[in-house]
């Protein structure tokens, strides 16, 4: 029994990219600001930030196939806590991060608890309505989130104020963001959250109460959002509408599963490709969101595994249904 | 108080209510029926709201209102097609999907349409005023009571006594034995996600001389539908007409009262409900 739950877990678990792969991609990204011309490294710190971001909502996505369409909202909370305290209430920039991070949790507990509380379908939708409602309440509560001009004026840490430096701050909390996620998604926690995934109703059956384990998973996942959105309002020096809308949101499930949502970089892939692409294609074209739209459908429908997908999944599924054959047995 | 004014508010909230919960009752539908969320259903509302835009400065209003829906009913059947693939996939997929037909709409009816906002004009003798006790009422919210009642009754009536209504119904408490029966499903979803969405294109036509139609409100529109789901239960018709209502007049009421507040009010009666019932409001618990 216990080699086929472990070949089960084999089976689900996410191995990382060989180490030595880690390594050149790492020296490869930050050799990057040396090479590039200046103008691109604006644009590759934003896909490193939206890269934590697309990683956050794949531990709720990929790892625990929850469906948060509406991750923008925690994202931009993470922003416009950060922007409000910064702009309106003068705060200095440290205090001000850890206080926006302190009301990101508990917002982001407070949205969670009511979004699980209905049935898997309710969970989107209410993800996706609490996306509406934050956007209508940014729009319209104009003394203090400034509308649809945003807040500007957010400074950055003095050290790493200059381009090339604060691309090297990003990419070193990424990194350390990166690891706390993996070794989330590895340890005993990670297996259950990928366990509500490839079958939820046999967790409740061993006694494991699922809704918290969603909960908690929620919590972090919009915790990195909210990391990601306070970098970002660092990076443009402003805080503005397009952080909460609903089309950020689609675009990072775009992110994770063009790149590969059952894989540990496939988000990060995918957010190099859909930024990079996004910004290119916004310069001659007006219709962003139509294209995305188009993009979406055309990745539904026929590219689902994404680019990292992984091969042993699908080499590996006899030895899936002689594993599900004794459960069905004992359910039975 | 003014009661008057609290009377013409009561209507024009009742009004957009019924608007409301054609477009919500479409996607109620299709949830119970096909165990699909239609985000798109917004855009399609907008989407009839535009068609009966061209159709009222060519024919006339009275032939937008029959012609739209049935022209977003026919663009629903194309949409329908795509998700053909994806019934038996993770439901994370056929939300996606339809959050894409939403983006590509709203912006295939701007490039149509321009991004001018546009305003529909009414026929004159139903954009006039009746007088009621000396004062005024706006005919048009009137007429799309009535409009959505009769609605309401056609379609309790296709429900109930006809055989389609009688396999709509069947579908929906045991979809396989349906299949099993001969009857051709796929068939069957087509015709049922074709309703669905005639009825967010009716809900579009009927909203259109109210508001200024602008192809960014798509989600907007969606949001209203949303927050109606939930209070009312996402597959509970008769809940999502009763939510439609209470949100409707609470919106009304609230933009009398509190000008700065209201466009919270569903959200937090949204809020409220999902603390107290998460299931819905007027949902029965299954014993």
């Amino acid at each position: 029994m216990n080699l086929k739950v472990e070949d089960l877990m084999t089976r689900i678990i996410i191995r990382n990219k060989p180490i030595g792969f880690l390594i050149a991609g790492v020296i490869i990204v930050a050799v990057l600001p040396l090479i590039i011309p200046s103008q691109w490294i604006q644009l590759f710190t934003q896909v490193l930030i939206m890269a934590l971001f697309a990683t956050g909502l794949n531990m709720e996505m990929g790892y625990a196939g929850m469906m948060p369409l509406g991750q923008a909202t925690f994202l931009g909370l993470g922003a416009y806590s950060f922007g409000i305290l910064i702009v309106k209430a003068h705060m200095s920039l440290a205090p001000a991060i850890v206080l926006a991070l302190f009301i990101c949790l508990i917002v982001n507990a407070i949205i969670g608890f009511l979004c699980l509380r209905g049935k898997p379908m309710t969970f989107g939708l209410l993800h996706m309505a609490f996306n509406i409602l934050f956007t209508t309440i940014v729009a319209k509560w104009i003394p203090i989130t400034g509308g649809d001009v945003g807040l500007s004026g957010i400074p950055r840490p003095h050290i790493f104020a200059g381009t090339v430096p604060f691309y090297y701050m990003v990419l070193g909390l990424v990194l350390i963001c990166y690891l706390i996620i993996s070794t989330i998604m590895n340890s005993p926690f990670g297996k259950i959250a990928q366990g509500l995934r490839e079958n939820e109703e046999r967790l409740i059956f061993l006694g494991i109460n699922t809704k918290r384990y969603q909960l908690i998973l929620f919590i972090i996942s919009g915790f990195f959002a909210g990391v990601a959105g306070i970098l970002l309002a660092m990076l443009n020096r402003g805080v503005f509408s397009s952080y909460v809308q609903i089309i950020l949101s689609a675009q990072a499930m775009m992110m994770c599963l063009i790149g590969g949502a059952y894989s540990f970089w496939g988000p990060t892939l995918g957010a190099a490709l859909i930024v990079i692409f996004s910004n290119t294609v916004s310069n001659y074209v007006f219709y962003w969101q139509g294209i995305l739209g188009v993009i979406m459908i055309v990745t539904v429908l026929g590219f689902r595994g994404g680019i990292l997908r992984k091969r042993s999944v699908k080499t590996n599924v006899p030895d899936v249904s002689v594993n599900k054959s004794p459960s069905g047995g004992t359910a039975g | 108080m003014d009661w008057v004014a609290l009377l013409r508010q009561l209507i024009v909230g009742i009004s957009s209510g019924m608007i409301t919960f054609l477009g919500a009752a479409g996607v109620s539908l299709v949830v119970s029926g096909m165990s699909l969320m239609n985000f798109a259903q917004g855009a399609f509302m907008l989407l009839g709201a535009y068609v009966c835009y061209t159709i009222t400065r060519v024919m006339g209003f009275w032939w937008a209102l029959l012609i739209a829906p049935l022209v977003v009913a026919i663009v629903g059947g194309i949409v329908e097609l795509l998700m053909r693939p994806l019934y038996k996939k993770n439901m994370l997929f056929q939300l996606i999907l339809t959050m894409g037909i939403a983006f590509v709409m709203a912006d295939g009816i701007q490039l149509i349409w321009g991004t001018l906002v546009k305003t529909v004009t009414a026929p004159v003798f139903i954009s006039r005023t009746f007088s009621l006790l000396g004062t005024p009422f706006p005919t048009y919210y009137v007429l799309i009571i009535v409009i959505a009642c009769l609605f309401a009754i056609g379609m309790w009536l296709v429900f109930e006594k006809t055989k389609l209504g009688m396999i709509f119904r069947a579908i929906i408490s045991d979809r396989e034995m349906v299949g099993s029966l001969g009857i051709n499903v796929n068939k069957l979803y087509s015709i049922m996600f074709m309703v669905g969405v005639w009825m967010s294109g009716l809900a579009g036509v009927l909203i259109a001389p109210i508001i200024g139609i602008s192809s960014q409100k798509s989600f907007g529109i969606l949001f209203s539908i949303m927050t109606v789901i939930v209070i009312g239960g996402i597959t509970s018709m008769r809940g999502v007409l009763y939510a439609a209502l209470i949100v409707g007049v609470a919106n009304a009421l609230g933009s009398l009262y509190l000008p700065w507040f209201y466009t919270l009010i569903p959200g937090l009666l949204m809020v409220i409900v999902l603390i107290l019932r998460p299931e819905g409001l007027f949902v029965r618990s299954e014993d």
